[in-house]
């Protein structure tokens, strides 16, 4: 067999594998919608009342939207997506920007924040999720513990950039279970 | 006829020098040493098993917990000796070929967190062109293959890479059209945006000026522009020319991605400038008695080489919180800025030694 001949098997081969894989790909995975903030499409227009009327909460996991009215929030938040919110950042505070020593700061400096959540989300609701949330972080983290947790809500309100950021008077502090030291509580 | 066409699109139409590509080759190892940065996968060894999520199709899928610091520090001292032993083209062709098989591996562990970087083709580029003489010039390799001919179906190695972004972009564009990105109802760009601005907290370069703008018609041209630039390419592949427009628009758009979305790209950059006019520029050097061709360097050169990559290496693997400032930021833009203009330069311009 010649060079060229193993060249042109190479591309006979590899051609079905690469589509192959993205057909699997495309068939497992959810598509771009949700990418697409539910009731966003508003966003543009002057009359923004059907949005604030639409209360929903949407975030990110696994590439799935969620929409929950308000009050389903507290009873339906996927574990798995806190999971990964903390997984990604705990590697990109570890991995990507320097050893462990600078972690806590990293950690405590920026916080985790919580997705985009509905105005209409009362604050006793907040306190709730904030419990919840802190409940899922002693259970499902052992290598981490949660003192306390900042949540950080946006309202969307007038224009599109018109984002306003509401915070709740607590902040996230991991820290490692190996050494105790805690990070300072932002 | 398909045949006779085929040919041609495999082996000539991406076809340059053995010197230009010796020229790429010196050129791709200072990129990942000067810009990108090589690996670090220190930082993996101790942490708890629990975050241990392998990939299915994953080698650490055998594993059953992290390895220890002692594996990571081999594997990249193991990856560092292969750059040096690349940039001066020592064994070249069998460290093109185990060179991304250690990056992968490292990666391996890296992305068994659950988080996937998309740094794939800068560490794939050795692989491809393990295939290709890029090893025979400028190099020590080149006193051995000294009289070698230039390989007559030298194109394929270039031509598999720019298949390959091309799928990579087929792949990005498809998934965005299905999932309703064409329809006027959504802006799919500006939510990414308030995900990256909000959520994330990617509000640097020139971020907070997109935050501001209500327009439906600006973000419903920016889901368009995204989908049709990337499906370009599947076109733009058949030609090396137009493969090149389609680089510098591609430079262009990531670099308005990192302006507004503070999203790097670095890695692709290491992949776009193999389609640079690197032929033209080593006849140029050789024309000039910058570089002999087939310049070969003798083999004490692996020391300063060993020495150049450690130091390049050390600041990366050192590297603290917040060490990623301005001034890289910067150089990257700037680099994308000469890869962009160089890319229709090359598009405008036949490679040396074509009619």
């Amino acid at each position: 067999m010649s060079l060229k001949d193993k060249i042109y098997l190479l591309y006979i081969l590899l051609i079905p594998v690469l589509l192959g894989g993205f057909a699997l790909s495309l068939a497992s995975l959810e598509p771009y919608p949700a990418m697409v903030f539910p009731g966003f499409e508003q966003a543009g227009s002057a009359d923004h009342s059907l949005y604030f009327e639409k209360p929903v909460f949407d975030f990110y996991s696994g590439g799935q939207v969620y929409e929950l009215e308000a009050a389903e929030v507290l009873d339906q938040l996927p574990e798995s997506y806190i999971s990964a919110v903390l997984q990604n950042r705990y590697r990109y505070c570890q991995g990507q920007y320097g050893p462990r020593k600078a972690i806590a700061a990293e950690i405590g400096g920026r916080n985790y924040q919580v997705v985009v959540g509905p105005r209409s989300l009362s604050n006793r609701a907040k306190e709730e999720w904030k419990d919840h949330l802190a409940g899922i972080f002693a259970d499902r983290h052992r290598g981490l513990q949660a003192d306390s947790l900042l949540l950080q809500w946006y309202s969307f309100s007038g224009t599109a950039g018109d984002w306003k950021k509401e915070s709740l008077d607590c902040g996230l502090t991991l820290h490692f279970q190996p050494d105790t030291k805690s990070s300072s509580t932002p | 006829m398909f045949k006779a066409w085929l040919d041609h699109w495999i082996f000539k139409e991406y076809r340059i020098s053995t010197a230009g590509l010796g020229l790429f080759r010196i050129a791709y190892v200072l990129f990942i040493l000067l810009f990108f940065g090589l690996p670090d996968f220190s930082w993996i060894a101790g942490q708890p098993d629990y975050y241990f999520d392998p990939r299915l199709f994953s080698v650490t899928a055998l594993m059953s917990g992290f390895p220890s610091a002692g594996f990571f520090w081999v594997l990249q001292i193991l990856i560092a000796v292969g750059y040096a032993f690349l940039l001066i083209g020592y064994k070249t062709r069998a460290v093109s070929v185990l060179l991304p098989l250690l990056v992968m591996l490292g990666n391996s562990f890296s992305y068994s967190f659950g988080k996937i970087d998309h740094d794939l083709f800068a560490w794939l580029i050795p692989l491809l062109m393990a295939g290709s003489s890029w090893g025979l010039a400028y190099s020590v390799d080149a006193r051995r293959f000294r009289g070698t001919p230039e390989p007559a179906h030298g194109g394929w190695p270039l031509n598999l890479l720019a298949l390959l972004i091309a799928f990579g972009m087929f792949t990005a564009a498809l998934p965005k059209m299905m999932g309703g990105w064409l329809s006027p109802d959504t802006q799919a760009v500006q939510a990414h945006f308030h995900h990256n601005y909000y959520v994330v907290g990617r509000q640097i370069l020139l971020a907070g000026n997109f935050a501001d703008i209500p327009s439906v018609l600006f973000w419903e041209l920016m889901d368009w522009t995204a989908i049709l630039f990337e499906f370009s390419f599947v076109l733009a592949v058949l030609r090396k020319r137009w493969f090149g427009l389609a680089l510098f628009v591609a430079t262009v758009f990531h670099l308005l991605n990192m302006l507004m979305l503070n999203i790097p790209f670095t890695a692709n950059l290491a992949a776009y400038m193999a389609f640079l006019p690197w032929d033209r520029w080593s006849a140029w050097m050789e024309k000039k008695s910058l570089l002999r061709f087939g310049g070969d360097l003798p083999a004490w050169s692996l020391v300063p080489s060993l020495l150049f990559v450690a130091l390049c290496a050390a600041p990366a693997w050192l590297r603290q919180p917040g060490n990623r400032s301005v001034w890289v930021d910067m150089a990257v833009l700037s680099a994308a800025l000469v890869i962009a203009t160089l890319s229709v330069w090359s598009a405008f311009r036949r490679p040396a030694g074509q009619m």
